[in-house]
C-alpha cells in the first residue's frame, strides 16, 4: 500500500489558487522552458557579419517605426506564450481590455526585412481578457483570408497552416517567386503585406494554381507584435 | 531502500520528467513542425507509479506551467483529468502495466484530439498517427525509467 503524502495538500491548494488567480506564474516559468531558438550553425565570422547587418537594420527600422506609427493607432504588445498543442496556432499577448483591444483587430509583426515598414499581417485578435489577448495567427489551420498577389494583384485565398498556402489562383495568372502577397480582407487595412511567394504549382485538381509563402521572420522567435486599433 | 525513499525518488523523477516533457513539447515544433503531447504522456506514466496526492501535485503543476491563457480550456481539463482517471482505473487493467500505459497514452491522445477538433478529426488523421507514434515511444522509454528506479 503506497504511503500517501498528506503534506502535499497545502501545495496542491496553492497550485489550484495559482491556476485560477495567478496564471502569470505559469507563464513566467514557461518563459524559461520555451527557448524559441534554433541554432542553424553559421560560422563565427558569418555570425558576426550577420549581427552587424541586423544591427544596422534595427537602427533603420527604429527610425521608420517612429515615422510610421507616430500618427497611427496601434498598440505594441509582448508575446506572453504560444499555444502548446497541435490543434491551433495562437499566441497570448500582454495587452487586453486595458489597452482597449477588441475582437478582430489585425495584428502585425514589425521588423523582418525593412521592405515592410507597416509590418506584416500575423493574425487577428480572437479573444480579449482583462490584461491579455489571444491572437489567432495565419499559421492556424482555420485561417482563411482574401489576398492579392504581386503587381498585377491576382485575387486568391490564403489558407493557414504550419505552411500557409495561397489557393484558388487563376491558372493563367503569371505568378513569380518573390511576388508580395498582401491582404485585401475587408476588416484589415488594405494591402497589408502577408509574405512572399516561395513556390508555385498547380492544385491537385489542376484547375487552379497554388503557391507557398515565405516569411521574412521566424515565428518561433517572435517576442513582440503590434495590434492595429484603427483600420482606416 | 525503504518504501518512503523509493516513493520520494519516483516523485522527484516524475517532477523532472514533467519539466523535461514541457521543454520538449514547447520546442519540438521548432525543428519538426508539430508538437507531440509529451506532457500528457509523462503524467499518464506517472499515474502508474505515484501516490494520489503526488499525482495531483504533478498534474496541477503541469497545468499551471502549460496553460497558455488566463482561463481553463478543454485541453487543460483533459491534461488534468485523464491521468487522474488512469490512476483510479489502472488497478482494474489486466496484463502488463507497461502495455496498459501505452493503451492509456494512445487513448488519452485520441480523446484530446477528438474533444478539441471533433469536426476535423478525420482530416487530422496523419497528424494524430504521428503524434501517437512519437508519444508511444516516449511513454515506453519513461515507463522503463520509472521501473528501473523502482526496482533499484
Amino acid at each position: 500500500m503506497r504511503k500517501e503524502r498528506w503534506f502535499l495538500v497545502i501545495p496542491i491548494i496553492i497550485l489550484i489558487s495559482l491556476i485560477f488567480l495567478g496564471p502569470g506564474v505559469g507563464s513566467w516559468f514557461r518563459g524559461f522552458l520555451d527557448g524559441g531558438f534554433v541554432y542553424d550553425g553559421p560560422r563565427l565570422g558569418e555570425a558576426i557579419l550577420e549581427n552587424e547587418i541586423l544591427r544596422a537594420e534595427v537602427y533603420r527600422l527604429e527610425a521608420l517605426d517612429e515615422q510610421t506609427f507616430r500618427n497611427s493607432d496601434s498598440v505594441v504588445a509582448s508575446v506572453f506564450s504560444k499555444y502548446p498543442f497541435n490543434f491551433k496556432n495562437e499566441i497570448l499577448i500582454d495587452v487586453g481590455e486595458n489597452g482597449a483591444l477588441e475582437f478582430g483587430q489585425p495584428v502585425v509583426f514589425l521588423g523582418g526585412s525593412g521592405l515592410y515598414p507597416r509590418g506584416l499581417l500575423l493574425g487577428k485578435v480572437d479573444k480579449v481578457f482583462r490584461d491579455s489577448s489571444l491572437v489567432r495567427t495565419v499559421f492556424d489551420k482555420e485561417w482563411q483570408s482574401s489576398v492579392r498577389i504581386g503587381k498585377k494583384g491576382y485575387l486568391a485565398l490564403l489558407q493557414g497552416g504550419g505552411e500557409p498556402v495561397i489557393r484558388l489562383i487563376p491558372k493563367d495568372a503569371k505568378i513569380s517567386v518573390g511576388d508580395v502577397v498582401y491582404s485585401v480582407q475587408p476588416e484589415f487595412p488594405n494591402s497589408l503585406p502577408v509574405g512572399e511567394v516561395s513556390e508555385v504549382g498547380l492544385s491537385s485538381d489542376q484547375v487552379f494554381q497554388e503557391a507557398k509563402l515565405s516569411f521574412p521572420y521566424d515565428f518561433s522567435n517572435i517576442k513582440a507584435v503590434a495590434v492595429l486599433t484603427n483600420n482606416d | 531502500m525503504t518504501r518512503v525513499h523509493e516513493g520520494g525518488r519516483l516523485f522527484f523523477l516524475s517532477l523532472i520528467l514533467v519539466l523535461i516533457s514541457t521543454v520538449l513539447q514547447l520546442n519540438f515544433d521548432d525543428v519538426f513542425n508539430f508538437r507531440p503531447d509529451f506532457v500528457l504522456v509523462a503524467l499518464i506514466v506517472s499515474a502508474f507509479f505515484l501516490g494520489f496526492f503526488e499525482l495531483i501535485f504533478v498534474v496541477l503543476l503541469s497545468a499551471l506551467i502549460i496553460n497558455w491563457q488566463p482561463i481553463l480550456s478543454y485541453e487543460i481539463l483533459i491534461l488534468v483529468l485523464w491521468p487522474i482517471l488512469v490512476y483510479f482505473l489502472n488497478r482494474f487493467f489486466p496484463g502488463k502495466a507497461w502495455f496498459n500505459s501505452l493503451i492509456m497514452i494512445a487513448l488519452g491522445i485520441f480523446i484530446l484530439y477528438a474533444s478539441v477538433i471533433f469536426r476535423n478529426f478525420l482530416d487530422s488523421s496523419r497528424l494524430i498517427a504521428l503524434d501517437v507514434s512519437v508519444c508511444l515511444v516516449f511513454g515506453f522509454l519513461i515507463f522503463n525509467l520509472f521501473e528501473k528506479l523502482k526496482t533499484k
